[in-house]
């Protein structure tokens, strides 16, 4: 984690190079390894895009366009959408100005002169809560992917079944309808042998015949249903 | 109690085999066998008379007209003879039962084949219900 944290991109904006100064040898002692600063506010915008800092201090007090003008700015352009904490420069410490800064965004403040420990302690705070925040988000990616996979694996088993039920009910319907017409006719035949009852219309030999053509039409019908079942994977475990 | 009786089935060995069963008991020495609900409703049309007693052992699947269908028509027809109807499937389905409650002219439901001891029962069925 502090390895990470040592990585993280820090942009610095002042207009005083005396100030930049400080602070990037304080990061540069303190380990921090990618740190980018310009003098002109009016640079912001474009290395936010390019570099996409994970931390900004941002002084107040700047030609061109103020600290709170950059961050209207970037709040305008959608820029702090993702979680970019804005750490305040201001040698101007009055509560009208914190009350500001912090209404337009700023995330903490840092207050000239630098006290080194302090500034230290509090980029530190807040790449941590950025880290936390972004692992969150990592985390909620991988658990959205992992639901996304789980329902189109949901649907799918949904269809198998929805086919399967399909096919159980046609073979249902075709038990009860067409399997038990053949067998019905070989049944009263083979009471008639039993009773020895002919006649005209029915000879023994007809019998008979009518029998084994029954039986094939069942046999026929029963291979049918093995078909439908096989083709629909009923015979297979669904999970 | 003499009947004409009517064997509605489109499977013609079951026609047979009903046939036999039929003039075996002495129900009737010559059913009039039909093979579905159209040629059943002519032939009621035309022997249509206060004498007769139709006794209809209809099957329910049948193509063209089926046995709902032809009870339908005959209920829509002003028929004079008296008609009893059982109804004679390969299987029977609760829905067909349920269907068969509305039907005034149905007595029971049985299943192919009718076996003398299927068609006596049918027979007592209806006496039983006619007194």
């Amino acid at each position: 984690m502090n390895a990470t944290l040592k990585d993280a991109r820090i942009l610095i904006v002042d207009d005083q190079e005396s100030n930049i100064s400080v602070l990037e040898n304080l990061l540069l002692i303190k380990g921090y390894t990618n740190v980018k600063f310009t003098t002109d506010p009016r640079e912001v915008e474009g290395l936010v895009e390019t570099f996409k800092p994970e931390i900004l201090l941002l002084d107040l007090m700047m030609p061109h366009l103020s600290g709170f003008d950059v961050m209207e700015l970037l709040k305008s352009k959608g820029k702090l959408n993702g979680f970019m904490p804005i750490l305040v420069l201001t040698a101007d410490a009055t509560v009208e100005t914190k009350q500001k800064a912090l209404k337009d965004g700023a995330a903490d403040f840092l207050t000239k002169p630098f006290d080194l420990t302090e500034v230290d302690l509090r980029i530190r705070n807040l790449l941590q809560t950025v880290y936390l925040l972004s692992r969150l988000r990592d985390q909620n990616n991988i658990l959205e992917e992992k639901v996304n996979e789980r329902t189109k694996a949901l649907v799918e088993i949904n269809s198998t079944i929805t086919t399967q039920n399909e096919t159980l009910r046609d073979i249902a319907w075709t038990q009860s309808h067409v399997v038990r017409a053949p067998l019905a006719r070989m049944l009263g035949i083979i009471s008639l042998l039993e009773a020895e009852i002919y006649s005209e219309e029915l000879s023994k030999e007809q019998m008979l015949k009518l029998i084994v053509d029954s039986a094939n039409e069942l046999d026929h019908i029963i291979r049918d249903i093995s078909t439908k079942a096989h083709a629909s994977k009923i015979f297979e475990n669904v999970n | 109690m003499k009947f004409k009786v009517l064997i509605i089935d489109d499977d013609e060995i079951i026609l047979v085999l009903h046939k036999v069963r039929v003039r075996k008991l002495g129900l009737d020495e010559d059913p009039a066998c039909l093979v579905n609900g159209i040629e059943a409703l002519e032939y009621i049309k035309k022997h249509d008379d206060p004498t007769m007693h139709f006794l209809l052992l209809l099957d329910i699947n049948m193509p063209k007209m089926n046995g709902w269908e032809l009870l339908q028509a005959i209920n829509q027809f002003p028929h004079q003879s008296k008609i009893s109807v059982a109804l004679v499937t390969s299987s029977v389905d609760k829905h067909d039962k349920e269907l068969a409650q509305a039907e005034k002219l149905v007595f029971g439901f049985f299943e192919k084949p009718l076996e003398v001891n299927i068609l006596e029962d049918m027979m007592n069925l209806l006496n039983s219900k006619e007194k």
